[in-house]
């Protein structure tokens, strides 16, 4: 009894990440039902189980009496009916989890992606290049007009960007549908909240095709900018996205 | 004058709210507050409804259907009684909350809170007089619905052409017109395609498409079928069901974009379908894709018609073979006098084309940029066009190192052939090359067993669609499978053996140890 | 022959004046010990490396501030010019090669051979350069306590160690020649920068030859006097010293591929080796390195000796080599418990260099590789905590522990559970909608740093906790003093407070800015050093004069345990394999980082399924030759004990 100890663990634990962690999720986030998904599922289980056996037998007697009663089912002379119906059962199941693995699928590739680019030091747009560890935004420092210039922006944004970047400013406008990745969310903490502006600048202006060579791939849809829009009108935008979603751009600290 | 107007509104909304409060809505209606909205609407709404809500906002230009003039009043989507010319509180708060599907109005519920909404509602509803003095109009009756059956069905198809649906909707509820339509406005506009539930506007509940056949769309062509009203096309309550028991069995979710399913599944097959409508075609399972307007070079579109293209694909050891779908409410060829009746600004032909890059041994560290690639990652593509009406439709492969430098490839070489038809409301076009060609340099070389990416392009010629003005799908995937062979047998079957076999030996040594 | 002669002569001269002779293997010692210390001496980054300023100084030029020679290029290159100019020879510029100037042999694929060849080289460099270090160390004890087995234990160390400095360099010496083969302008431009360490290399591995041969054939023949021994031991030094030397000089290489220095734009050699080599990962790579060396030496003789306990019937080796085993046990982990902090170190560093090169390196196509890592750590610990709980075994008093190692058990899984769940999940479609976007609510945060941190420091602590009560089984404390009866409680509050304070902070750092919340580890990490380090103390403290309670067995141990070390050494070797080719790859397509490209056809990242499987069989093939290594020993006595009977 003492020995099923550990199964009955391994059986809880496996309960719990099956219902529970939904659970959980779907207090934390009604609608949802976060379930573990089956790749993690899967490493999950197989080491709950790796550690139930190894609990069942470090000593002798845990092992024997876990052993034990497998090597009397494989040895034993009188239960020969069972052991060929055991052996069988394991041979069926190891073709089905092979059958599994073999059998053809449509399932989509994995792709791993770079998600945060580093900035270079300096960029190339309008034909002109730019420091961006000394660029500043040029409408930033006029606060009396910063309103002015916010709702410039917003005009830049609604006639360029919210078809993809969206309304709520969530990545979710009428047309991210057809993007993976989704577009950036502004809205979340993640993105221009953690950036500098002249980092957000060298992001809009020169697009998916100006992130670096190094640390590929990117998969970014974002298109060249300069070519379609201004420098001010780039700087503009930059103040509605702020404006807007209330972040404040980082500010980098002095570099020594 | 100004605030006059305003108290006045927001009396008259406190009254009209307190009276629904106090009959049949919930308490929160009764706090729309017209100043809270004011203050909502002059951060999130103007940009597209324009400050004064004259649909004139800095993004007004660039949506088709054009944003809701809240200075005119005229609401298309309500479930008011059909003797009401205005729409009830509900119907607003139900289009802010829930936003309207295919459209830029998305649904505001994500980052504002009922108050909120419902003082929105307060708010556009004193950008009119349309609603001074008048109470919150009663909804609408829902007489009992006639369950759907084959026989309403039947019927509901017979009303649909007694009373002239498919002049605008099409035979089979695809939207393709046979009139120029647009907005009393003079904006453009395509009807409905029934056969997608998922993209109307005002919900696909069947009291929803009840509500729109009763009362028609204001502002629209869309006429209210109401026996109370006066005019063609009345229906009565029970033949409305009829309609819309039938407009509901129109419905066809092959067109509707899976979620999570990217990739364009290649079948293998001995042989390959001789043209697109071939029935081999049926065996293979289509994926759909969301096509979207290209707007970030070059010429822009903004008002794009067609939504999403459904892709097949079989290949055999020599060539493959892709089977392209859309729905179109417009067959367009040039030099075609219904078609230059239909279109919208200079009449072009239709169009699809599909891109994979060239290389497709180097792609782990990038794929091409997908708007045609670049210089140091080209890519391949094959264009099929309806043509006009002398010369008919053509076909050609090309790859290119960015938009406008192509380098035409020898189609023939590669056993191109491209064929489409068009058939009520749906494009069908389908692509066959050789897998490899020659021609290294231009075509991709296309393995089975590989994931390739790729991507997609239409035009709609009748909704101004010409050159760099398209819709076009990123980058997805395509996997010509190739045949599983005797490997799907085999393996397991050889797992089984070596199992049973080791159990065995296991079990003989260890009773010998005993 | 004559070689052993001559030595054995000089030995029997020592052994007349055994004052003298003592005295001599102290002064060798020492100097020695300077010629380490100078190795060892750049990891506290001040300008006193030994050997380094030597050879600058060679260099007829004044020794580069490490700044200038990086922040002013141009000054350096004019100077250097000059310098050049008399010489008659130009330092070579990076060349911008193309596909062609890469020789295609039989059709081979060059990264792949070079590859293979490299990493085997780099297992076996890293398992003869790590036993020498704990042999020496065991050598030393074996002499201060007397004590005759920790001699013997030694001396089968090195014996098992010896084919494997004849296959590190067999495989070094293809290295190099697949390198020139497939790679000729890349090592030419190599050379042109690294031309003189590379003769200082060539020397030193002589150096390191003769000392290998001298302290492992003159090991019985040196033991026969303490002067001898001392001098003995000096040699041991020798050898560890000059296989330092190798392999710091080889670690600039690397470095220098990946954080190049020293050289001016056109990547142009500026005449100061010692800023060529002096990089800015050079430290960090040598620390990482000769940590892991010690750690990797000792998983391997653990595996060794589970090899020998599995094959032996002899009651008295089974003791034996299960005491082996557990001293290579423990040095296995006693390497492992500060080898993440070396490998922060490194990674800060990259970071610091390049913040490219670092967001490659976690973010992008290679993170799934710390998933692996994080996998096969996480079975590093299994396997360790349950050859701790078998260890138990060796004693009947033990029994009274065995209710703990189930919640034990449990509390080390679910560590270990939230230590691999990745931050990026991977889930089909059906998943997705039912989850309701690419973050989930409720496994995402176990995936950030903040839950990391805390599940490794309590598996640490679980595994020093089994290790605690394997220490503890087989004493009871004696006396009534203030440790013998208060020392229980106090560890046991320790720990208490340990795993509260550690999981507060996990917890906590959820609600705080990211950059106060990296912070927070340090804390973290030293409540963990502090429990190791003071429950080692209070329990010596406790079991001071402490009495056994029952029979200490060495040798028994179910063979099980000894497939745990198996399984040590073998998910050692794998995550060196897959930690190495990621620290490699993160060049992506240069040869040189920023400065010299790779435009061979295979310069391109390969898929990561790719690279598992190719560091998978690298694994397989190093495995196979590690077995036929243990066997060499065996057969070699086997022949010897037939020669001996048939005499």
């Amino acid at each position: 009894m003492k020995l099923l100890k550990p199964w009955i663990t391994v059986l809880v634990g496996y309960l719990l990440l099956k219902f529970g962690v939904p659970l959980v999720g779907s207090v934390l986030h009604p609608g949802t039902w976060p379930v573990v998904p089956t790749s993690v599922m899967k490493m999950y289980v197989f080491f709950m189980v790796a550690g139930a056996l190894l609990i069942n037998s470090f000593s002798e007697e845990g092992y024997n009496a876990s052993i034990g009663p497998v090597m009397d089912l494989y040895t034993n002379p009188a239960k020969g009916r069972l052991r060929m119906g055991v052996i069988l059962v394991v041979g069926l199941f190891g073709a089905y989890v092979a059958y599994q693995y073999v059998k053809p699928t449509f399932d989509a590739p994995v792709e791993l992606r770079s998600v945060h680019p580093a900035p270079p030091s300096a960029a190339k747009a309008w034909g002109k290049s730019y420091n961006l560890q000394t660029l500043k935004n040029p409408f930033r420092e006029d606060t009396a007009n910063l309103a002015k210039h916010s709702e410039e922006g917003g005009k830049v944004y609604y006639q360029n960007c919210y078809f993809c970047h969206g309304d709520m400013m969530l990545g979710k406008g009428p047309y991210a549908e057809g993007f993976n990745p989704m577009p950036a969310n502004f809205v979340d903490i993640g993105t221009i909240a953690q950036l500098t502006e002249s980092f957000v600048f060298w992001r809009i202006s020169t697009g998916g095709p100006g992130l670096p060579s190094e640390g590929t791939p990117w998969i970014s849809a974002m298109p060249i900018w300069h070519h379609l829009l201004s420098e001010e009108e780039v700087w503009k935008v930059i103040i509605f996205l702020y404006d807007y979603t209330g972040h404040k751009p980082r500010v980098m600290a002095e570099h020594h | 004058m100004r605030s006059t107007k305003g108290i006045m509104t927001v009396a008259a909304a406190v009254a009209l709210a307190v009276y629904f409060a106090a009959l049949t809505g919930p308490a929160i209606a009764a706090a729309g507050d017209v100043k809270n909205g004011e203050t909502v609407y002059m951060k999130k709404c103007w940009w597209c409804h324009g400050k004064e809500g004259e649909a004139d906002g800095p993004g007004a230009d660039f949506m088709i259907p054009p944003p809701r003039n809240f200075a005119d009043g005229v609401y298309k989507y309500r479930s008011s009684a059909p003797d009401s010319d205005l729409p009830r509180d509900e119907d607003l708060f139900r289009m802010i909350s829930d936003g309207m599907p295919g459209t830029s109005m998305p649904a505001w519920s994500k980052v504002l809170d009922e108050k909120q909404r419902w003082d929105l509602v307060a708010y556009i509803k004193s950008l009119t007089d349309m609603f001074e003095d008048m109470e919150n109009p009663p909804e609408m009756a829902y007489p009992s619905p006639a369950p759907s059956s084959p026989d309403s069905i039947a019927k509901g198809k017979q009303l649909f052409k007694d009373a002239k649906c498919f002049e605008c909707h099409g035979e089979g509820g695809k939207g393709n017109t046979i009139k120029k339509l647009k907005e009393e406005s003079g904006a453009k506009l395509w009807p409905r395609n029934l056969t997608q539930p998922w993209t109307f506007r005002g919900g696909n509940d069947p009291k929803d498409i009840y509500a729109r056949i009763t009362s028609g769309i204001p502002n629209t062509p869309m006429p209210a079928h109401a026996a109370e009203k006066t005019g063609a096309g009345k229906l009565s309550v029970e033949d409305r069901w009829h309609v819309v028991n039938y407009v509901m069995s129109l419905a066809d979710s092959r067109m509707e974009v899976k979620e999570g399913e990217i990739v364009v599944k290649g079948v293998y097959r001995e042989t390959l379908p001789t043209d697109e409508n071939d029935p081999a075609w049926d065996i293979a399972e289509g994926t759909t894709f969301f096509l979207v307007p290209q707007i970030i070079q070059d010429e822009r579109i903004y008002d794009p018609s067609n939504n999403g293209i459904l892709v097949k694909s079989t290949f055999t050891d020599k060539e493959v073979a892709f089977l392209l779908e859309w729905d179109d409410r417009t067959r367009s060829v040039k030099g075609d006098p219904t078609s230059a009746m239909l279109a919208w600004g200079a009449l072009g032909s239709d169009g699809v084309a599909i891109q994979t890059p060239l290389d497709l041994d180097n792609l782990a560290s990038g794929k091409p940029y997908f708007g045609h690639g670049d210089a140091s990652r080209p890519v391949s593509m094959m264009y099929w066009n309806s043509g006009d009406v002398e010369k008919g439709q053509s076909g050609s492969m090309f790859s290119t190192i960015g938009s406008g430098k192509k380098d035409v490839s020898d189609a023939a070489a590669a056993g191109f052939v491209s064929t489409g038809s068009y058939k009520d409301g749906t494009w069908k076009v389908m692509m066959r090359r050789n897998l490899v060609t020659d021609a290294k340099d231009k075509d991709t070389q296309f393995a089975a067993g590989k994931y390739i990416p790729i991507a997609f392009a239409n035009w709609d010629g009748s909704n101004g669609e010409i050159g760099s003005k398209h819709t076009l799908t990123t980058w997805r995937w395509l996997l010509l499978k190739p045949e599983t062979g005797s490997a799907v047998v085999m393996v397991p079957l050889m797992v089984f053996v070596l199992l049973v076999a080791g159990q065995f030996i296991f079990s003989v040594v260890g009773r010998k140890e005993d | 022959m004559s070689k052993l002669t001559k030595s054995a002569g000089v030995c029997d001269r020592l052994k007349e004046k055994n004052k003298g002779g003592r005295f001599l293997a102290l002064v060798g010692s020492l100097f020695l010990m300077v010629v380490l210390a100078g190795g060892l001496a750049p990891m506290s980054d001040g300008a006193g490396f030994f050997a380094g300023q030597a050879w600058a100084n060679e260099a007829a030029q004044p020794a580069h501030d490490e700044a200038s020679a990086e922040m002013a290029p141009a000054e350096g290159a004019a100077t250097e010019g000059e310098e050049a100019a008399d010489e008659g020879w130009k330092p070579m510029t990076t060349p911008a090669l193309e596909e062609k100037d890469y020789p295609r042999v039989a059709g081979v694929d060059g990264r792949l051979a070079v590859w293979i060849a490299a990493q085997l080289h780099l297992f076996f460099a890293a398992f003869v350069l790590g036993v020498p270090i704990f042999v020496w160390v065991i050598e030393l004890i074996g002499v201060l306590s007397g004590d005759k087995r920790y001699d013997h234990m030694a001396h089968e160390f090195m014996k098992v160690t010896m084919t494997g400095f004849s296959l590190a360099a067999s495989f070094g010496g293809l290295l190099s020649i697949l390198l020139v083969v497939f790679y000729p302008d890349f090592m030419a431009y190599m050379t042109s920068v690294f031309g003189k360490t590379m003769i200082i290399y060539a020397l030193m591995f002589f150096a390191e030859s003769f000392f290998v041969y001298t302290y492992y054939y003159g090991w019985d023949k040196m033991s026969s006097s303490p002067g001898l021994k001392w001098l003995h031991l000096g040699l041991g030094l020798g050898l560890n010293g000059s296989g330092m030397v190798l392999m710091v000089l080889s670690n600039s290489w690397a470095s220098f591929m990946m954080a190049p220095s020293g050289i001016g734009p056109e990547g142009q050699f500026l005449g100061d080796s010692w800023a060529a080599i002096h990089g800015k990962l050079w430290n960090p790579l040598n620390l990482h390195r000769f940590i892991a060396n010690i750690a990797y030496g000792g998983s391997l003789t653990a595996a060794y000796a589970a090899f020998k306990f599995i094959t032996t019937s002899s009651a008295e080796e089974k003791a034996h080599y299960d005491w082996m085993g557990y001293t290579s046990f423990i040095i296995a982990m006693a390497g492992l418990l500060p080898l993440p902090f070396a490998g922060y170190w490194l990674t800060k560093e990259v970071y610091d260099y390049s913040q490219q090169m670092g967001i490659t390196l976690m973010g992008g196509v290679f993170a799934w590789l710390f998933i692996l890592q994080a996998v096969l750590i996480g079975a590093i610990f299994l396997s360790a905590n349950y050859y701790l709980w078998c260890s138990l075994g060796r004693t009947e008093a033990s029994k009274r522990f065995y209710y703990i190692i189930q919640p034990l058990g449990i509390i080390i899984v679910i560590a270990f559970l939230t230590w691999f769940t990745p931050h990026t999940l991977i889930m089909n479609s059906k998943e997705l909608s039912q989850i309701g976007g690419a973050h989930h609510s409720v496994l995402g945060p176990l995936g950030v740093m903040a839950a990391k941190n805390t599940a490794v420091n309590i598996l640490i602590l679980s595994t020093f906790l089994s290790f605690q009560l394997f220490m503890r089984s087989n004493s009871r404390p004696a006396g009534d003093g203030f440790w013998a009866r208060n020392g229980l409680p106090i560890q046991i509050a320790l720990f208490t407070a340990a795993i509260v304070n550690i999981v507060f902070l996990g917890v906590y750092s959820y609600w705080i800015p990211a950059n106060i919340r990296i912070g927070l580890s340090i804390p973290q990490v030293s409540t963990t050093a502090v429990v190791c380090v003071l429950g080692i103390v209070f329990q010596t403290l406790e079991f001071r004069g402490a009495k056994d309670i029952g029979v200490f067995r060495w040798g028994h141990m179910p063979d099980r345990a000894q497939y745990a070390l198996f399984m040590l050494a073998v998910s050692f070797t794998w995550l060196m394999g897959l930690m190495g080719y990621c620290r490699s790859a993160i060049r992506q397509h240069w040869h040189v980082y920023t400065v010299f490209r790779d435009n061979s056809i295979e310069a391109f990242t390969p898929t990561l399924p790719y690279a598992a499987w190719v560091v998978t069989i690298i694994v397989m093939i190093f495995m196979a030759l590690v077995f036929f290594m243990f066997w060499m020993p065996i057969l070699a006595a086997k022949n010897k004990e037939e020669q001996e009977a048939g005499h």
